[in-house]
């Protein structure tokens, strides 16, 4: 266990979001550590005085705390199976086992730290200019490679966990709980908007929860307290904190992270005041642990009681260095002196620390750093010039370095959004031009850094915000805010490098000023080449510490302005979202019939068919062939029944609902007599088959039509497309749940169903093949269709499918006596084959249109009209090219062939098997197939190359295969 | 004890409310889970704001649609104008869901003892219709087609936004409002209709997907302590709002 509990600091201005009263253990690296409830495990690492949390990307250097924001790679660690977490932002929980990344050997130790040695033959770039010659030789770097440069490590073994989405609804929408976003949200809240704060961190107040804006840090932390208190008390004010918004899209869409949870916020009105990213200071060897920015520091001092040192440099160049100087001697850390890049230093925290003796050295800069895994000494400069200083050091032991020399504001969000972002060189910052409507920045991030004015302007961009979303009448927009003090707080090139240093612009890729420089050599000027050609910005960072110097120094290579550069492109997410927030919970919709459960107790093995679940055999799964052949002789020999209430269902109703039918359909409707069904087949307005089923006429004006269960939504869709625009008196409805079907088939299937008491006459006279009846069967409503698709004589029973159970109830029980027994889904299928009846989308594709499948019966040749009828008149006078043929397998010792398997004719491929079966009823192979015309004669021969490469005898027959003279289906 | 089986006419959830406890009582022509007591939740929690989630699809429904629609209903007695996405509260209790100026829903009133007591005027309406009477209205037979869900309670609107994208938060989506919209990735007709002052929502979806369905939504409300109600419990409700508002009135 770590000794180093001198490094926690007692007392109520410290630790704010740490429990001291609760402690926690967790071990780093199998190290056994102390922490407390609220703390990270960057904070309890370096309470416990394990300040190097990883290795870096390129070089190994060992790296610790930066920002303690959670911005950048160096805080990347393992937490059990879950990879690249933050360990500055991981709320540490007792128990955990993390592991440091990126290591050869140990963390202290790590043995890739030699290529730091050997940097210079790593140019930037180097990636594209070696390693690809010879050819081939990638493949052998790509592995050490990707191994050297890993992050975090994939279980694929990891349990899956609950992850879900979530709507929110605003009519205001905050995006940061700083000053400037609670007094925004307040504003909005007070004047009657329905508003929504959300907040990155643990506690709301931002810089107000560490900093010291309002002059002393009592008197800020109680304006934070009395802003929570302000906001907390208004009901319409929700407040989300420990949530990221990750991105903001078009019409206010903003998406934002919690936990497992991944929020889709819809708002009127987005106020972003997301704050700004401290920017580094470029020095030699700036990436030491111990170098740190300013407010990393005060986090780890304010947020969790932790001192960041002993002995402190500082490099500054606005208020914020001196007020965290301040913070660092109120937590008895010593200060070595305050390196100013002013020439002038000024300000209240300048005088305070000036009378209080600290050292200043004004106009000076940090130029280089000592130490052994930790910074130990600084070297002070004095500057001569833009990004030059004196080669004269003054080394400065220490074990602390701040940095504040600046920030760029947060314009990410706004940038997703649509804003243009743009340099401003009187703040030597970047603004955004031509905001979305609906969408305002306050705060630091629309470049407002005075307290008061933060609070003024936040507070009108608030009411502003609240009156437009409620339809109050506005005069005018709240006008542009420009603060003064906006000037003092970046330096405008906060770079001093030397030759050969390691001088770190990017943290996350290794990449050093030198690294850029040669970037623009290399002819890759352009800032959107350089970020990609260096990779600077690429990393975990975003850019968020290496854009603005990167167009500084691309600035200074080309001559052109900072403006001229321009910018990269910010885009989401503007923090990690994980795969499975992405994914969320999965909904996939499983349709079920009412007979679904009788399935199951029966043995059905299901399959899917579209949403819908069906039995694809009874049986056990040990051996399918043989139930589903057993099946095939039920149907063939006694009678079977299949649950088709899959099928879809339409109601084609109303006074003109034979004309719509015969305009839909390609055969003839009109005059079909009440009580009879006809087949039917749906073309597209190009010809091509869409989907066959019967149409059932039940009343002069009124159609029962079924759909193939998977084309039933698709024909629907055409049926009301083309009557909204026909205009025809009809009603189209889609009943497919409001029925349930069953197919009884069979040569018993008349004596089954005359056992149920009915009130339909179910003599072969009475009720002939093809015929339709409603009425009602064991005292259930039902539609019966006498239709034949398996081939044998049977009945399609069709039922409100509330009764669907029962129907199959009794059914089965009056059958069971007389060898009724259930048939699924791969038994229909060889049935049908048997019988030569196509399914509509197996034995047709995209492209097929009715002669092509044998379907010239079914075009009706003295229609003026149905839907395709053009297409199809057309392609009949084009010729064919192909045609469905039936077929048989002859000889044997082959295996038997596969759908889609392919058609040989003289070594070259003719056609393709669109249905395939071993027929129990007749011993042999059949199928339909595609081929030329010229191959569609009976008795036609033809090759089929099967599995392994075999090829399979075959020719062409006539269909059905099964009773061509379609007598048992009319017994 | 009332055995659902003994109905030729049964709810898509039977065998999941049985495998949660679910005690039958006869409601007309089906079986209708009375209580579920495995969820163990007292009327009481629900007039407190617990999360409730109750099956009524074993009760009286029926959809008309045609150009006619409305017209029809009225000629039929039927409070409703040509309003979509409105719920007309029926004199009876009753619901008429108008969906679109051509299209309804008729739900009959759950929390009252009788609730199987519109299966007959629905019943009436049906055998009455005739497809020659020139009225451009054509029944639809949505007691068959839909499964219909009481989702109630104070976070009911939080928990349908796991589910959904339409904001039912009460001062959003007023009472008596319907969202014709996709919950769970299926369409879905989503009416409020609140029993006092317990936001209550009425959910109806397709039949076929009862199962996913309820499953989605149980998924959702677990976060929340969502309980399976029965009927009865839902009329218990109903009863004492009634009672209350009764006794604050005198």
């Amino acid at each position: 266990m770590s000794a180093h509990n001198d490094r926690r600091l007692d007392g109520p201005a410290w630790g704010l979001l740490a429990d001291h009263t609760k402690p926690l253990t967790f071990t780093f690296d199998g190290k056994l550590f102390n922490g407390f409830a609220g703390d990270t495990i960057a904070s309890a690492l370096y309470a416990g005085g394990q300040t190097i949390l990883s290795r870096s990307f390129k070089y190994h250097r060992p790296r610790g705390v930066l920002t303690m924001a959670g911005h950048e790679a160096n805080c990347f660690v393992q937490v059990a199976e879950e990879p690249n977490v933050r360990a500055d932002r991981y709320t540490l929980s007792n128990g955990i086992a993390v592991l440091s990344l990126n290591h050869f050997g140990s963390l202290k130790y790590d043995l890739f730290s030699v290529i730091g040695a050997f940097s210079r033959f790593l140019p930037v770039g180097f990636y594209y200019k070696t390693f690809y010659r010879p050819r081939g030789a990638w493949k052998y770097f790509e592995k050490p490679i990707r191994y050297m440069a890993g992050i975090g490590k994939l279980e694929p073994d990891a349990q899956h966990k609950y992850y879900d989405k979530s709507y929110l609804f605003a009519d205001v929408l905050v995006v940061g709980g700083g000053p400037a976003g609670l007094q925004a949200a307040i504003a909005s809240a007070e004047c009657g908007a329905d508003t929504l704060l959300i907040d990155e961190w643990p506690a709301l107040g931002g810089s107000l929860l560490y900093g010291r804006s309002l002059g002393s840090r009592a008197d800020t932390d109680k304006t934070r307290l009395e802003l929570i208190a302000k906001a907390r008390a208004l009901p319409n004010l929700t407040i989300m904190t420990d949530t990221a918004v990750t991105g903001l899209f078009s019409d206010n869409w903003a998406s934002a992270i919690s936990c497992q949870r991944l929020y889709k916020i819809r708002s009127k009105h987005t106020i972003i005041a997301s704050g700004a990213f401290d920017q580094p200071l470029v020095f030699s060897n700036n990436d030491r642990p111990g170098i740190m920015f300013a407010d990393a520091a005060q986090r780890l001092m304010r947020l969790y009681g932790v001192k960041p040192g002993t002995r402190a440099v500082i490099a500054t160049s606005n208020r914020f260095g001196y007020e965290t100087a301040l913070d660092l001697l109120d937590a008895g850390i010593e200060i070595a002196a305050i390196a100013d890049l002013n020439a002038t230093p000024s300000g209240s925290a300048f005088e305070a620390l000036k009378a209080r003796g600290v050292r200043i050295m004004a106009g000076c800069t940090l130029a280089d750093s000592k130490g052994n895994r930790h910074v130990e000494s600084v070297a002070v400069a004095k500057i001569t010039g833009e990004g030059t200083a004196s080669s004269v050091r003054d080394w400065l032991s220490c074990d602390l370095v701040v940095m504040s020399v600046g920030y760029t504001p947060a314009l990410n969000l706004a940038s997703h959004a649509g804003a243009k972002v743009v340099y401003d060189p009187a703040i030597s910052m970047h603004r955004t031009e031509n905001m979305p409507q609906g969408i305002v920045l306050t705060g630091s991030a629309a470049g407002i850094w005075n307290s008061d004015t933060v609070s003024s302007a936040a507070k009108a961009a608030g009411a502003d915000a609240a009156t437009r979303v409620q339809g109050l009448s506005v005069d005018t927009s709240p006008a542009p805010v420009t603060d003064p003090e906006a000037a003092a707080i970046t330096h405008p090139y906060p770079i001093f490098t030397g030759k050969g240093t390691k001088d770190f612009v990017d943290f996350d890729e290794d990449l050093k000023t030198r690294d850029i420089i040669n970037t623009v050599k290399d002819g890759y000027d352009d800032i959107q080449l350089v970020k990609r050609y260096s990779t600077a910005g690429l990393g975990s960072s975003q850019g968020r510490h290496t854009n603005l110097n990167t167009i500084r120094i691309v600035a200074k290579q080309t001559g052109k302005t900072l403006a001229q550069v321009g910018t990269t492109t910010f885009r989401p997410p503007l923090v990690a979202e994980k795969f499975a927030h992405m994914a969320g919970r999965a909904f996939e919709p499983v349709r079920l019939t009412s007979m679904h459960g009788r399935h199951i107790e029966l043995g059905a093995q299901m399959m899917t068919a579209g949403q819908w679940m069906r039995p694809a055999y009874y049986g056990t799964k040990t051996d399918p062939a043989r139930a589903i052949a057993a099946e095939v002789r039920t149907v063939r020999e006694g009678a079977g029944i299949i649950d088709v209430s899959t099928l879809g269902g339409l109601d084609i109703r109303g006074p003109d609902a034979a004309a719509f039918i015969d305009r839909m359909y390609t055969w003839a409707y009109e005059k079909q007599p009440i009580g009879r069904a006809r087949y039917t087949l749906m073309t597209d307005m190009s010809g091509v088959v869409m989907d066959d089923g019967v149409a059932c006429r039940l009343h002069e004006r009124h159609y029962y039509v079924t759909a193939t269960t998977s084309a039933v939504d698709q024909v629907y869709r055409a049926m009301t497309w083309f009557n909204v625009h026909w205009k025809m008196d009809v009603d189209v409805a889609n009943v497919t749940a409001a029925y349930s079907a069953v197919n009884l088939a069979g040569p018993m299937a008349r004596d089954i169903v005359q056992k149920l008491k009915t009130d339909i006459d179910f003599s072969k006279e009475a009720f002939p093949y093809m015929g339709v009846r409603v009425g009602h069967l064991a005292g259930i409503p039902v539609r019966v269709l006498r239709v034949g698709f398996v081939g044998e004589a049977g009945y399609e029973i069709h039922c409100p499918s509330g009764f669907g159970e029962a129907l199959w109830d009794k059914l089965m029980e009056v059958g069971k006596p007389m060898g009724l027994k259930p048939f699924g889904v791969e038994a229909q299928r060889i049935l049908r084959l048997e019988k030569g009846h196509i399914i509509v989308g197996q034995d047709t594709d995209g492209l097929t249109h009715p002669a092509e499948a044998g379907m010239e019966w079914a075009l009706a040749k003295k229609k003026s009209f149905y839907v395709g009828k053009r297409s199809i008149e057309m392609q009949m006078t084009k010729g064919m090219t192909r045609k469905l043929v039936g077929f048989a397998v002859v000889g044997s010792g082959v295996p038997t062939p596969k759908d889609c398997h392919l058609i040989i004719r003289d070594g070259e491929i003719t056609g393709r098997i669109t249905s395939v079966v071993q027929s129990p009823t007749l011993g042999k192979a059949i199928g339909l197939a595609f081929v030329p015309p010229g191959m569609s004669e009976v008795g036609t021969k033809f090759q089929i190359r099967v599995d392994g490469g075999l090829m399979a005898d075959a020719e062409v027959v006539a269909t059905p295969f099964y009773d061509p003279d379609n007598k048992r289906q009319e017994l | 004890m009332t055995n659902p089986l003994t109905y030729l006419r049964r709810a898509p959830l039977r065998r999941t409310l049985e495998g949660a406890g679910a005690i039958w009582s006869c409601l007309g022509d089906t079986a209708v889970a009375a209580s579920v007591p495995a969820s163990g939740l007292a009327t009481g929690a629900v007039a407190t704001g617990g999360l409730f989630l109750g099956d009524l699809s074993a009760l009286p429904r029926l959809g008309f649609k045609g150009r006619g629609t409305i017209a029809a209903m009225k000629a039929r007695g039927v409070t409703v104008e040509a309003e979509p996405n409105t719920a007309f509260i029926q004199p009876n209790g009753s619901m008429c869901l108008v969906l679109a100026p051509g299209e309804v829903i008729l739900l009959g009133d759950p929390l009252v003892a009788n609730a199987q007591g519109d299966a007959a005027t629905y019943d009436k309406m049906l055998e009455s219709w005739k497809l020659d009477d020139e009225e451009r209205t054509y029944p639809l037979l949505r007691r068959d087609s839909h499964a219909w869900f009481v989702l109630g309670g104070a976070r009911a609107p939080a928990m349908l936004a796991k589910i959904s994208a339409i904001d039912f938060r009460p001062h959003k989506f007023e009472n008596h409002s319907i969202a014709q919209t996709s919950v769970a990735k299926m369409s879905a007709i989503v009416t409020r209709s609140d029993i006092g002052v317990t936001n209550t929502f009425h959910l109806l979806a397709d039949s076929a997907a009862a199962l996913y369905f309820w499953t989605s939504l149980m998924d959702a409300a677990h976060e929340f302590g969502g309980q399976i109600v029965g009927l009865t419990a839902l009329q218990e409700l109903s009863l004492h709002v009634k009672t209350r508002r009764s006794q604050i009135e005198t």
